[in-house]
Order: structure tokens, then sequence, then C-alpha cells
């Protein structure tokens, strides 16, 4: 039994070195509010909720011999938001510091008085928004 | 009484800490230098230059500073504001409308995005909710320019069975409607054209014009709807533009065909009528008239 739980752990640590994430960039939230999820999906839970203009650290994660990735789930990067690490769509994200609504019109947005879980539900209607840009003439 | 001192003397170095955190050095330099009373003594060390430029650095500061203060204050123009309204709109009836739900991808945003690179609209944004209600079939809200916002039943689309093109067809009329203005002149209350745009800096904000504005997303949304004149004009530009393209056309005919099918059938969707008044109508717009000879 002891030779089990040893021969556990040690795979264990061992499957753990092998992923190797690094910082790659700093990009930043684009729309009015949007979560972080702590799964590559939209309807994954949403670890916490941020708003325009909020930096974020690209992580680029390396599992064993594999290349280098920033990609998962072909859209969703992996992301460091303060304390949370988690995940952002990459269409969400600007690598300029964007122009935001709630910045240019901060005493206008503020006699709205919008509540948390209106912030959570403005957030969740970017994630489940379905978006097309038509193409260029 | 020590202790009284103490804190009353930190309170008071704090406030005049926190007053005179936020200005530039050149700010408090001209606080504490009274330029007037050294005139004299400026002149004959030919430092009176100096002294006007530091001046005139300091107004422009202030000036800028009163111009950021005053931005601060700004109310959104027409090209800024109705995504923002349409989205609070959705934000605060997330209940109602239930767009919160999980849903397969039905490939909708693809079929609109080609629909309208074939009717001519490119580099436009589109973004589609849909919503799991009968209560709010289809409509296209007001938006800022080059964005249009969709909302769409998936109960509705699933009880017609609709196709994807027919899908991309229903939502091309909700958008030629909006582009019409039928909707924001609904919404936008006589004072409005006056507001957007505007600065309510030292004024009271015109809180009472924004809460009837999203009064009225509902009451066009769930009840009023459109009028026959605002359905006969829609329907009858679509009928010119999908001429053109006789796919297009028949699905348009079908779709409604189908529509009308429903509103008389289904009594979950007998209030169809009243927001879009009639499928049964539109049907004999579009039909050629019968020459008699």
């Amino acid at each position: 039994m002891r030779k089990i739980l040893l021969f556990a752990l040690i795979f264990i640590s061992t499957a753990e070195a092998k992923m190797v994430k690094k910082v790659e960039r700093v990009m930043y939230y684009k729309y009015m509010f949007g979560h972080l999820h702590q799964n590559p999906s939209k309807y994954s839970t949403s670890l916490t909720t941020i708003s325009c203009g909020h930096p974020l650290k690209i992580y680029s994660v390396r599992t064993g011999s594999e290349k280098p990735r920033t990609l998962f789930n072909k859209e969703w990067n992996f992301v460091k938001a303060g304390p949370y690490e988690g995940y952002i769509r990459d269409e969400q994200l600007s690598s300029r510091k964007p122009e935001c609504f709630q910045d240019k019109y901060p005493k206008f947005v503020d006699q709205f008085e919008m509540e948390i879980s209106d912030m959570y539900n403005w957030g969740r209607l970017y994630d489940l928004y379905l978006y097309k840009r038509t193409r260029v003439r | 009484m020590k202790n009284l001192i103490l804190i009353l003397s930190l309170l008071l170095s704090s406030s005049v800490l926190s007053q005179t955190k936020d200005k530039t050095l050149e700010e408090k330099e001209g606080e504490l230098v009274d330029f007037k009373s050294i005139q004299e003594v400026l002149k004959e060390d030919e430092l009176s230059q100096e002294v006007k430029k530091k001046v005139s650095r300091i107004q422009t500061i202030k000036k800028k500073r009163k111009r950021e203060d005053l931005d601060r204050y700004k109310i959104p123009g027409n090209n800024e504001i109705w995504s923002f309204l349409s989205e609070l709109w959705l934000v605060k009836s997330a209940s109602v409308l239930k767009w919160d739900f999980q849903k397969p991808d039905y490939g909708i945003e693809d079929s609109l995005k080609a629909l309208m690179e074939e009717m001519g609209y490119y580099e436009v944004d589109l973004k589609i909710i849909l919503v799991n209600t009968p209560v709010l079939t289809h409509m296209a809200l007001p938006s800022n320019k080059g964005e249009y916002i969709f909302v769409l039943s998936v109960p509705f689309i699933r009880t017609l069975d609709l196709s994807k093109l027919e899908i991309a067809v229903l939502l091309y009329e909700d958008f030629t409607r909006i582009k019409k203005g039928y909707f924001q002149n609904f919404v936008a209350p006589a004072s409005f054209g006056s507001i957007v745009g505007s600065n309510f800096k030292g004024k009271p904000f015109p809180d009472q014009v924004f809460k009837s504005v999203l009064k009225k997303y509902d009451d066009i949304v769930f009840d009023r709807g459109f009028t026959f004149q605002q359905q006969f004009e829609t329907t009858k530009e679509l009928n010119r533009l999908f001429k053109a393209n006789m796919k297009l056309w028949t699905v348009y005919f079908g779709m409604l065909k189908k529509i009308d099918d429903l509103v008389k059938t289904n009594l979950l969707y007998n209030n169809y009528t009243k927001i879009f008044p009639s499928p049964e109508l539109q049907l004999n717009w579009l039909k050629p008239k019968k020459e008699v000879l």
C-alpha cells in the first residue's frame, strides 16, 4: 500500500512539474464588463467580473515537450487578473489600452447606479453575444 | 486631553495633505510664492521673464484640469449612446428575457453575416443575443453607428423550425426597421435630441428622460410594437430588395407564411400581431397583383 502511495505521489509531482507557464504579454479587456472563467468555456463558472481597460497578464503554457501555447479551445487565453487565474476569450482583449465608455463618460455612467448584479449580467451579455463583423469591402 | 489634541492635529494635517496632494509642483510653488510682492527684486535680477513663463504654465495646467473636469460630465452623443442604453435595457430585463442559458451553436451569426454582406453592408458589427422566452420573438435594438444588436427567441425559431437562411432574413427585416429609425423615434422623447451630447456639470442630471426611454423600450418590445404603416414600408422595401434575388424573396415569403400559420394556431404567440401587424397582411402586400384583362 505504501509503495502504491509513494508511486502515486512521484507520478503527481512529475506531472505537475511538466506544466510550465510564463507571462507572455499584457493585454486589456475591451468591452464594458466581462468575466474571467474557471475553464475555457463561456458557460464555465465566473471567477471574477472585470471592467473595460482591466490589464491582464497572458500566459503561455508548455506541457512536457509540447510547444508553448497561449490559446485553449481555439479562442481562450489563460490569464491572470489580480489574484485570479482563469480563461478569457481572445476576441475580448486588446493589445492597447482601449478607450472605455465608462472612462469617457464617468459621471453619466454613475447616474445609473449600477449594482454588482448588473455588472455581472453585463459581463454575461458579452459572454453570450453571438458576434460577427462583416468583411471589408 | 493630550490624546484629543493629538487626534485633532492628525486630522488637520491629513486634510491639508489631501488638499495639496493632487496639485502639480508648479501650482504649489505658485501658491507659496507671492510674485507681486517681490516684483522689484525680480526686475533687478531679470527674472521677471521666468516668472511670466511660470505663471502662464500654471494657468495652462489649471485650464487643462478644468476642461478635464468638465468633460467628465459629458452625456454621450447620438453615435455612442444607443448601444449603452440597449445593453442597459437587456441587463435590467435579464430575468424577463432569460438570455443567460446554455444553447447549442446554431451558426445564426454566420448566416446573418453572409446575408448582410450580400446586401452590401461591410465592416459592421453584428451582435445577436438569444433569449429563452416567447415573450420577445425577434427584434433589433438601437445601437451605435456601425453596430447592430439583435434579440432572437430560441423557442420561436424552434417552433417554426426555421432554417438558418430564414432566420437571417427575419433578422434582416428587423435590421430594416431599425435602419428606418422606427424604434429610436418611438423611445426618444422630444427633449432627447438636446440632451445627448450635452454636459450636465452644475445642472441636475436629466434622469427622468433616460428612465422614460428605458420604459418605452418595454412598451415597444412587449406591447405597442410597430404600426401598419411602418410594417407596410418595411415589407415593401424588402420586396423591392429581394426581388433581385428570387431565392431570398421566396425564403421571405415562405417565412412569413410560417409565422402567419403559427400566430393563428399557437396561443403562445397570439400577441405577435400586436407587435408586428400582421403576417397575413404582409403576405398580401407581397403577392403580385393580378391584372384583370
